[in-house]
């Protein structure tokens, strides 16, 4: 469980200070599928990377599982949005067996893991490749997989799907689903996209412009979820009045 | 690609031949006295008399030995303060008035101070390789370290790489571009400053001199072509080890994982 209470977060930019983040209090129960969505510049990269370790917060607690966050760790493994966030050097397969290696796994367990999450993302036949030679979506999917198969108690994702085409979003997003629900992984999803964030989630936490909470709203549509199901639109147009359109 | 190296590979080799040619030419026009300008013919001979008798081999090897041991012990040391220049700022400070102070100082004009400190041999040559490579190599370095994607950083910090690993895991390959040509630059820096300095004090560095001696002791016989051969030593050199060492190791690191075209 992930406790996030009362964080604030400041930069100073130009020599004044900007608050980020205000005041926000939310827990991410174990299993749960949480989308964080908000308009740009709400704060919601830097309350995930707060999260991930990666920025001190000016005040305020973070618990996972009742210990406090203060620095990155293995337990809370993020995806970025940028493709680059594969090391070139190395191929899919090290690039994924990599960080087991670092935490002193043996070479047996690594290699049974390494094949189980590059097989689960469908990249069995490019485990050799280097990332260059890789589209957008493949290094998206090897960097699901080195994610998984540190196996953290909680996935973070700042808009991995962002630099997608539609259509390669769209598998991607329903391969997370079906990933999360085979590994019961929890996983916390920023996105400005509405759809996306209703097609992923069990409930959407809404950041305003002004980096406050502004609401967290459960979203118990039926899955799979697709724009024509029953209950979307209306949950769109929720979620789209209150982004404050 | 193996067409494109192989086109690349004759229009290099087309363009030395015609060079060569030319030389070659204007030698046998005598328009210069050929005991200044030699033809490419007697600097050829020259050379291979070099080779055969194993006086040329042994120079270059000696030469070839203390820019190795020049360039060993200054990659070490840029590679460590650009390092520590990354972690604490006041080492950043310092290399910075350091590079601004010593960079620009040719190595040849500290020649008298190395002798005074070091003595005339191995020592000052040493020294004046090094003070001729550091500075560029430090810049190089550092330009590769900062320009490392921020994404590559948090990732490694994510998967638990702190300091030292940090540093070998993700830093030094992710900067190799930069490395590379802050150690190619070295290479050429080196052979500029171990010539210059052997051509000063050469033999009596203990054993017989290398290149740079050579070098000065043939112009002094008045045999050029033995001076030309000297340079076609250098030259042949610099070839061997760019097309087969520098342009090998780009193909297995920064070409191969897509960092340079």
């Amino acid at each position: 469980m992930l406790k996030v209470d009362k964080i604030n977060k400041a930069f100073t930019v130009n020599g004044s200070e900007k608050n980020i983040l205000n005041n926000i209090t939310f827990t991410i129960e174990d299993g749960e599928f949480v989308c964080i969505l908000g308009p740009s510049g709400s704060g919601k990269t830097t309350l995930l990377r707060c999260i991930g370790g990666f920025e001190a917060l000016t005040n305020g607690n973070m618990l996972l599982d009742g210990q406090s966050i203060y620095a990155p760790g293995i337990d809370r493994i993020m995806v970025f949005q940028g493709f680059e966030q594969l090391f070139g050097w190395k191929t899919v397969e090290a690039n994924v067996e990599y960080p087991l290696k670092i935490n002193l796994i043996d070479k047996g367990n690594r290699q049974q893991l390494v094949g189980k999450y590059i097989s689960m993302v469908g990249l069995e036949n490019y485990k050799n490749y280097y990332p260059h030679q890789l589209s957008g979506g493949m290094k998206q999917r090897a960097a699901i997989a080195r994610a998984l198969a540190l196996e953290p108690r909680i996935l973070l994702m700042d808009e991995p799907f962002g630099n997608l085409d539609a259509q390669t979003r769209n598998s991607l997003q329903n391969e997370l689903l079906k990933i999360w629900s085979d590994l019961k992984t929890t996983i916390l999803f920023v996105t400005h996209d509405i759809e996306e964030a209703i097609i992923l989630s069990d409930r959407i936490i809404m950041l305003s412009t002004s980096g406050e909470l502004k609401n967290i709203i459960p979203n118990r549509l039926e899955r799979p979820r697709k724009p024509g199901s029953i209950g979307f639109a209306e949950l769109w147009d929720l979620l789209y009045n209150q982004l404050g359109h | 690609m193996a067409n494109k190296s192989k086109s690349a590979f004759y229009q290099k080799a087309l363009f030395v031949l015609i060079l060569m040619l030319l030389w070659e030419t204007v030698a046998r026009m005598k328009f210069f006295n050929p005991s200044v300008f030699p033809s490419v013919t007697s600097i050829i001979i020259a050379f291979l008399k070099g080779v055969s008798s194993g006086l040329l081999v042994e120079k270059t090897v000696y030469s070839l030995y203390l820019i190795l041991k020049g360039l060993i012990l200054s990659f070490l040391a840029a590679f460590l303060l650009s390092s520590l220049a990354m972690v604490f700022r006041i080492v950043e400070n310092i290399l910075d008035i350091l590079n601004s102070i010593l960079h620009p100082l040719p190595g040849i004009a500290l020649l008298p101070v190395a002798i005074l400190w070091f003595g005339i041999g191995e020592g000052s040559i040493i020294f004046i390789i090094i003070h001729s490579v550091l500075w560029p190599m430090v810049v190089n370095f550092m330009t590769g370290f900062k320009t490392i994607p921020r994404i590559h950083l948090d990732v490694g910090e994510n998967i638990g790489l702190k300091g030292f690993h940090l540093l070998w895991g993700v830093m030094l390959p992710a900067s190799l571009p930069y490395l590379l040509s802050g150690i190619k630059i070295a290479w050429a820096r080196a052979w500029r400053a171990v010539i210059a300095a052997e051509m000063v004090f050469g033999a009596a560095s203990g054993s017989a001199g290398g290149l740079g001696w050579h070098i000065y002791m043939t112009r002094y016989m008045f045999d050029m072509a033995g001076t030309f051969a000297a340079l076609l030593a250098i030259i042949i050199v610099g070839i061997l080890v760019e097309e087969l060492l520098f342009k090998n190791i780009e193909k297995f690191t920064v070409i191969k994982w897509g960092m340079t075209i």
